[in-house]
């Protein structure tokens, strides 16, 4: 009997000491494993910064570059040749305004937008944000009045899509993840007051999608930034 | 008195070992659930360098190229006409963007009915927009009326209004778009024509056609007042 406990016993200190081996290393592991991640997301987070500094630099550069253009072309000797080359500025600058080329600054609102926290067992999928949800607030926005929009600093132009690209949402070709930050210039009072008596906002209120509309006396609105060549291939304008 | 000493000690092994197994489960599986979380983030961050790194290179060549035709004009490579000409070039783009253009393309005809109701419901015809700009689509109009950035889509209660014009059914939305590649993705499975019918409740009808003709956004419909050009 004495022989059958000890035994027992050696079987039983045996498996504690192999599973607190293994414990220790799953620990060791995994901290390894998660500084190197943790390393791995400082140096992306670094180079966003940097990439956001760049594309900075980039829009005065080029902002500069144009108003030399323009100021060349301003530069001429007889007034005819004048009257002419000021119709053209006046046209191109009136067609990147409306069109969304031109950086925009003005009253408006800043709605921020973000996936319920909690999410019950029944109807998880109404609980974060789909594209559906974007553009129907997206048109409560343009029904307010608003004369520019913006998603994450993605210019909201004609061609603007938000597709449904899994836990993201791709807009102007480019995916985002929640949270999202819709900015847009216009009347502030009546745009918020438009989109909180809206169907949608009750909606994503009831799924506690939160939601938060913030008024400012001058946002910026940056232009649209990406490759407008891709966007008018397919097409040719009917001269008159 | 032996024997109880022994099972108490046997007893209270068995009480380390449970704590033990549990402590250690728990603690796999929270590592597992925060490595993944970490996962998901890191790949997030990828997503958004890639995003960032496009528009700096789609920055990058519209630089190079004012910063050569601007190289050009201070050399005296070019004249003022050129100057001028592209910048009409650019002009043209923009009032394409903006709609302020008549235009056309090949594209599509999507028609939606509803009969037995008045109107067809204006979520409907937001899900058509979207899907077409997702279909890369370059001018939309819905009954003759271009759709711009602005525009809006009312529910007004019987009928629709868009840019500020009551509409009616029949809905007509023409895109000037890729045919194929538009006809591709509204009719595969679960794609826009099935969702119109089952949750929509809309009858669409769609075609192709060579020549689409989109025209310009009316006057007034484009408002810029609140806005000013900054840099």
């Amino acid at each position: 009997l004495k022989n059958h406990t000890q035994s027992l016993l050696f079987i039983t200190l045996l498996i504690l000491g192999i599973f607190l081996s293994i414990q220790v290393k799953s620990t060791l592991e995994n901290n390894q494993k998660l500084s190197l991640k943790k390393l791995r997301a400082e140096q992306l987070k670094t180079e966003l910064t940097n990439g956001e500094i760049l594309i900075t630099q980039l829009d005065k550069s080029i902002a500069q570059n144009e108003k030399l253009l323009h100021n060349y072309i301003n530069t001429s000797t007889n007034n005819e040749d004048k009257f002419k080359t000021m119709e053209v500025l006046k046209e191109v600058n009136e067609a990147e305004l409306k069109s969304g080329l031109t950086s925009v600054k003005g009253p408006g609102i800043i709605l921020n937008i973000d996936d319920a926290e909690h999410a019950p067992d029944e109807n998880r999928k109404s609980y974060i944000i789909h594209n559906s949800d974007l553009y129907t607030l997206l048109n409560e926005i343009k029904i307010s009045g608003a004369q520019a929009i913006s998603i994450n600093d993605e210019r909201i132009i004609s061609t603007s899509e938000q597709m449904c690209a899994g836990s993201m949402i791709k807009i102007n070709n480019n995916k985002y993840p929640p949270p999202y930050e819709i900015k847009a210039i216009g009347d502030p009072d009546q745009m918020q007051q438009q989109i909180e008596s809206s169907r949608i906002y009750s909606e994503l209120k009831y799924f506690n999608i939160r939601i938060k509309i913030a008024q400012e006396a001058e946002i910026k609105i940056s232009r649209y930034n990406n490759d407008i060549n891709k966007l008018t291939s397919f097409l040719e304008v009917v001269k008159k | 008195m032996k024997n109880l000493n022994k099972k108490l000690a046997f007893m209270f092994i068995c009480i380390i070992l449970g704590i033990a197994i549990s402590v250690q489960y728990k603690s796999i599986s929270r590592n597992n659930r925060f490595s993944k979380l970490e996962y998901a983030t890191i790949n997030e961050l990828k997503d958004q360098v890639i995003n960032q790194n496009k528009k700096i290179n789609d920055l990058n060549t519209k630089n190079g190229e004012i910063s050569s035709q601007l190289k050009e004009y201070e050399n005296n490579y070019a004249s003022r006409d050129t100057v001028i000409n592209n910048l009409k070039k650019e002009t043209e783009k923009a009032q394409i963007l903006a709609g302020l253009v008549d235009v056309k393309g090949k594209g599509i005809v999507i028609k939606l009915t509803n009969d037995g109701l008045e109107t067809v419901s204006y979520d409907s015809i937001l899900a058509v927009l979207n899907e077409l700009r997702v279909g890369d689509a370059q001018a939309i109009s819905i009954n003759e009326q271009r759709i711009v950035a602005t525009s809006e889509v009312i529910d007004a209660g019987g009928y629709i209004i868009i840019n500020g014009k009551q509409m009616l059914p029949p809905i007509t939305i023409k895109a000037i778009a890729n045919p194929d590649q538009i006809e591709h993705s509204i009719k595969m499975i679960g794609g826009l024509m099935e969702q119109l019918s089952k949750y929509y409740y809309v009858n669409a009808e769609f075609s192709k056609d060579n020549s689409i003709l989109i025209p310009k956004v009316e006057d007034d419909v484009i408002k810029t007042n609140l806005l000013t050009p900054s840099n």
